[in-house]
């Protein structure tokens, strides 16, 4: 089914139509909240509400906007919220923010390592800079699409993927030369 | 290596490039091992980050979102019921006392007019007859 038959079927109270959506959404909206917040449990609960936002405003919806960029944008804005409240946590309580990953027990530990020196280097950087890096390099949005998402025009977000480029290529280039 | 070359190499990552600065661009790769280095890491870096992305939650995230959202529908359900619950005493009551008030007029009046039952006050005869004639006082 479409998305938009299934979107037509929860409107009309079908629950199980919405569960197909977040199903097929989840890789996505993962790619999105992990990319921003790291593999953690706020990642997991800031998906959650991206999909319960979603199902409040599925009347309101209109599909001009296709739903993964819609979801994408409540992931991004989302994701932004929950950075802004860890960071007034850290300042409230001078702990050092450690996010934990959370290992997916079926893949290879070589693969974990290099997810965590990956995703490691993404944290590293301030949200706004992680935000144009998630878009565009982990979800393959162009640079017009990414600066419809994040509000800002075209130039911002290439002079922040270049300098967020530098960065990553500081930190990355051990395993990328690996890789080679 | 020359930074401007540098940035027009990042640059043709993410953005179109003039036909000039293509063209230089091209032309300083195949001069240049050192920008070509450059624009395999680069290429190797951004292949790296997509590969590398996590794309899942933990098992069962679809269930959670469904179990999650069941609950906030029966929550709401919940307390628009109480509200309702609330309100439905609040206009009986009303509708009650509106009840006790007209009748009290009506008892009191013993009169069965709209402006009984409103308790409106009911003038005279002889008032009603001077305040149709304003002009009757002024000529006297």
């Amino acid at each position: 089914m479409t998305d938009r038959e299934l979107i037509d079927n929860v409107r009309a109270g079908d629950s199980q139509a919405f569960e197909q959506l977040v199903k097929r959404y989840e890789s996505q909206v993962a790619a999105t909240v992990i990319g921003m917040l790291g593999s953690c449990q706020e990642a997991d609960d800031v998906g959650q509400e991206v999909f319960i936002r979603f199902y409040k405003a599925i009347h309101q919806f209109r599909e001009e906007a296709r739903l993964g960029t819609y979801l994408t944008r409540i992931a991004i804005n989302l994701s932004l919220n929950e950075l802004k409240r860890r960071k007034r946590r850290h300042l409230l309580f001078k702990r050092p923010e450690k996010v934990k990953p959370m290992m997916n027990p079926d893949d290879s530990i070589a693969r974990n390592e290099k997810q965590e020196m990956v995703q490691e280097a993404i944290q590293k950087l301030e949200p706004k800079f992680r935000s144009v890096v998630v878009l565009r390099l982990i979800e393959g949005y162009s640079t017009e699409e990414a600066a419809k998402i994040l509000k800002v025009p075209i130039g911002t977000v290439l002079s922040r993927l270049s300098r967020a480029q530098k960065k990553l290529k500081e930190m990355l280039t051990p395993f990328v030369q690996e890789e080679v | 290596m020359n930074e401007r070359l540098r940035n027009l190499l990042c640059r043709s990552f993410d953005e179109e490039l003039s036909e000039q600065e293509q063209r230089e661009l091209e032309q300083a790769l195949s001069f240049s091992s050192q920008l070509r280095q450059e624009q395999k890491q680069l290429t190797d870096m951004r292949q790296l980050i997509k590969k590398e992305s996590v794309r899942s939650f933990q098992p069962f995230f679809a269930a959670r979102v469904m179990h999650r959202i069941k609950n906030e529908m029966r929550e709401s359900e919940d307390f628009i019921g109480s509200l309702v619950w609330a309100f439905r005493w609040i206009a009986v009551s009303g509708a009650v006392a509106i009840l006790l008030l007209v009748g009290s007029h009506v008892f009191l009046e013993k009169n069965y007019s709209l402006a009984a039952v409103l308790g409106m006050p009911q003038p005279a005869l002889e008032d009603t007859l001077e305040l149709e004639n304003p002009l009757l006082e002024e000529t006297q």
